[in-house]
């Protein structure tokens, strides 16, 4: 594939250590997905995007640049991609999922940061990411302290705007929030040259609404006795839904919908009777971070739902799409994206209840909360998400990981065990 | 006893999709797969395919001009308790 | 009909057999918990056990668990743990494991594990910083024990097992005494370890399995600390092996 080492070295980009990067990613792709028997034929999209994640979406985002196109990388779920869209660029989300880049951010970053931003400063200091590389201008937000002061240092080696995210509920909360939205539409509106309208923010926020409705096709049809598709393999799909083309994902995502809803018809599942459902709650999983859906899924459960920001949180409630002004719009947009409950928020007791009535929804045996190591705000919530499902008789077990693979045998006999006491 | 695995690797991912899309049609179930390393040192997608379907692939790549760089063998090598994650 | 029940821990591995033999022993687990499981093979075959014969079950469990090829099942410390404590004390109690590589709590309710949690990735708080701080005291562990019961705790306030042994090694400059340190180090262990029963909420009988199980000393200082009685049990030491002999022979029953 001798094409993409061309456009990789023109995006400045450290190829030998990429090619290090480009190396383990077959393997382990190998032994979480290629090992999973009866997998939905569909997912052969989904391996084509991942098997090079490097190759076909970042020279996709090269060749509209190339026509005048801007591409703006994002880190949240909080960042509007409506507005992204509505001024004619393209939102693409950054990596930030391995370990291979994290030792990039220690250089600049204190080492007990969460893996998450150190992976995302590594990436784009090291040179190892076509996404980092490409983007015209970073969009960052304020959800927590670590963020915050990562923006500082990466805004010194490019351009970034960052959005001030409320850290209450309260009206005038989501009044300022209104406010953001708006100046970050004229952040892109500056960049790009165009203007966001009524017509091309009503055609942004249909857009990205369907890109959420497919999604939560998705998650209604692992709800059923049969799950017809694994938490990985939704894993994957979640994570490739922050890089892809919203139209082109939302296509490709109902028609595997398509074929899981063939496969409840016919009974057709992908566990064994026996299995536990699982609902991970807490940190994001950005790609390639697998671990634990594949510790858990070689251990007697199946991953039924992710309240994450991988799963749910990106997702749940639509834009309202009759707004007939366009400050209504933005005032819908507001609306939506506060409907979110990250831990950076206080109060956050909408996330207890968010979990309490996922965990009926999908009817779990068994919730596991995941902490990414040295994220302050999830790992405190966690007492009171633990505290929460214990009053509700669900039971639930707390895992702090990074990703590392040092911990794979410890967290493999702590939910073994789990999986053993929900039997 | 060791267990196969056939691949057929592409000089770009455009060709790989078509090839896979035409047996698709022909109701030959192929899986699409990140090329193995010790195949190729970069990412890029291959086909992974059955033994038994190797005529009748080679036929339909003369059939629609696809171009491809080689069918390849590779020892199956999937575990999925490993614990190598990237 | 023989049900074995195998442990493999990181620096000891238990073996209780339930049956028509009634035995039980331990030996070092080496650093290859493959070559111990053949060991262990070899002596159950010296004991006239076939591990392979029909009228035989075996349950592994413990870190090396996935090293035994000739287990039936495989079941985790925990799960063993509890179902050994559970023959050991009733099935309304706590389990406090201090083991090699790391401490385990388990609340059992109805004879069931109801709640547990393990200590992190860190050895804080475990056999091996008790190890690691009696090799620098140049004692081995029954002495350190010996040591601290007429020390007078010097305290040490790293958490981590790297940094608290700089820390003893700067004691040991300031001329500080063996027993006065030794004191501290054990006091130092039972405090993480209590740090964890404490955010499970213990019931009012607990038992200590692992290494440390039939130590009189360490189980009245955790007693102590948590104002709960904590049990030092001979037995305690073979918990998981007992219990995945148990699990055995419920295998024999299916």
């Amino acid at each position: 594939m001798a094409d993409y080492r061309k456009m990789w070295e023109e995006l400045g980009m450290d190829l030998e250590t990429h090619d290090q990067l480009c190396e383990v990613l077959p393997q382990a792709f190998g032994d979480v997905y290629l090992s999973q028997e009866n997998r939905p034929e569909s997912m052969d999209y989904y391996n084509m995007v991942v098997a090079d994640i490097h190759g076909i979406r970042p020279a996709e985002l090269v060749a509209a640049q190339k026509t005048g196109t801007k591409v703006f990388g994002t880190f949240c779920v909080y960042v509007p991609d409506e507005v992204i869209v509505a001024s004619g660029a393209i939102a693409t989300g950054l990596c930030g999922g391995s370990q291979f880049w994290v030792p990039g951010g220690e250089k600049v970053l204190p080492t007990n940061t969460c893996p998450l931003i150190k992976a995302s400063v590594g990436a784009r200091l090291d040179a190892t990411c076509p996404f980092f590389r490409i983007a015209d201008m970073y969009i960052g937000e304020t959800t927590c302290d670590g963020k915050k002061k990562a923006w500082e240092i990466l805004g010194e080696d490019v351009p970034i705007h960052v959005m001030d995210l409320p850290q209450m509920k309260r009206a005038k909360d989501i009044k300022a929030w209104e406010d953001e939205i708006l100046t970050l539409k004229d952040v892109v509106e500056k960049e790009t040259g165009n203007t966001v309208t009524f017509e091309s923010l009503k055609d942004s926020i249909e857009l990205i609404n369907n890109k959420r409705r497919a999604l939560e096709r998705l998650y209604n049809l692992r709800k059923n006795e049969n799950v017809p598709i694994s938490g990985r393999d939704v894993l994957l799909i979640s994570q490739i839904a922050f890089y892809d083309d919203p139209g082109r994902f939302t296509q490709m995502t109902n028609k595997l919908c398509d074929e899981l809803e063939k496969r409840v018809q016919d009974g057709v599942s992908v566990c064994q009777s026996g299995d536990k459902r699982i609902m991970i709650t807490g940190t994001p999983m950005a790609v390639p971070n697998w671990k634990l859906h594949q510790i858990i899924e070689t251990t007697g459960g199946i991953v039924v739902c992710e309240e994450t920001c991988t799963g749910t949180r990106y997702f749940e409630h639509l834009v309202d799409e009759n707004s007939n002004t366009f400050e209504g719009q933005v005032e819908a947009l507001a609306e939506r994206y506060m409907n979110i409950n990250c831990a950076c928020f206080t109060p956050n007791e909408g996330r207890i209840e968010d979990i309490l009535r996922l965990a009926k929804e999908y009817k779990v045996d068994g919730i596991i909360d995941v902490n990414l190591k040295f994220c302050n705000l999830y790992d405190t919530e966690g007492y009171l998400v633990e505290r929460g499902m214990r009053e509700a008789n669900i039971p639930v077990l707390g895992i702090e990981t990074d990703y590392t693979d040092s911990d794979a045998s410890q967290l493999r006999t702590r939910i073994g065990a789990f999986m053993e006491m929900l039997r | 006893m060791k267990e196969i695995w056939h691949y057929i690797l592409f000089p770009n991912h455009e060709n790989g999709m078509r090839l896979y899309k035409e047996l698709g049609a022909i109701g030959i179930k192929t899986t699409i797969a990140p090329t193995p390393r010790s195949l190729s040192k970069c990412c890029g997608i291959s086909l992974l395919i059955k033994k038994e379907d190797i005529e009748a692939i080679q036929k339909c790549i003369q059939e629609h001009s696809i171009e491809i760089l080689e069918f390849a063998e590779v020892e199956k090598d999937i575990n999925p308790n490993r614990d190598r994650y990237c | 009909m023989n049900c074995v029940g195998i442990d493999i821990g990181s620096t000891a591995s238990k073996v209780v057999v339930l049956g028509e033999k009634e035995i039980r022993f331990v030996l070092p687990t080496g650093w290859s918990s493959k070559d111990t499981s053949r060991l262990i093979k070899d002596k159950l075959v010296e004991a006239g056990i076939d591990v392979h014969d029909e009228t035989t079950k075996v349950v592994a469990t413990g870190y090396g668990r996935v090293a035994v090829e000739y287990a039936d099942e495989i079941i985790t410390e925990i799960t063993c743990h509890g179902r050994g404590g559970r023959e050991l004390v009733g099935g309304e109690c706590g389990i406090i494991d201090v083991g090699g590589q790391d401490t385990k709590v388990i609340i059992l309710e109805n004879g069931m594990v109801r709640d547990f949690m393990m200590n992190d990735k860190c050895s804080a708080g475990t056999g091996k910083f008790i190890e690691v701080m009696a090799n620098r005291l140049g004692v081995d562990l029954e002495e350190l024990f010996e040591l601290a019961k007429t020390g007078e705790k010097v305290s040490i306030s790293s958490l981590c097992t790297v940094f608290a042994e700089t820390e003893i090694i700067s004691h040991i400059g300031e001329g500080k005494k063996r027993e006065d340190l030794a004191a501290g180090i054990i006091d130092s262990v039972a405090e993480k370890v209590a740090q964890l029963c404490r955010r499970m909420g213990l019931p009012e009988t607990n038992i200590l399995t692992g290494g440390l199980s039939d130590n009189k000393y360490f189980a009245g200082i955790l007693s102590k600390k948590l104002r709960k009685e904590v049990k030092g049990t001979k037995e305690g030491r073979f918990a998981g092996a007992l219990g995945a002999a148990l699990f055995a022979n419920e295998l024999v029953k299916d």
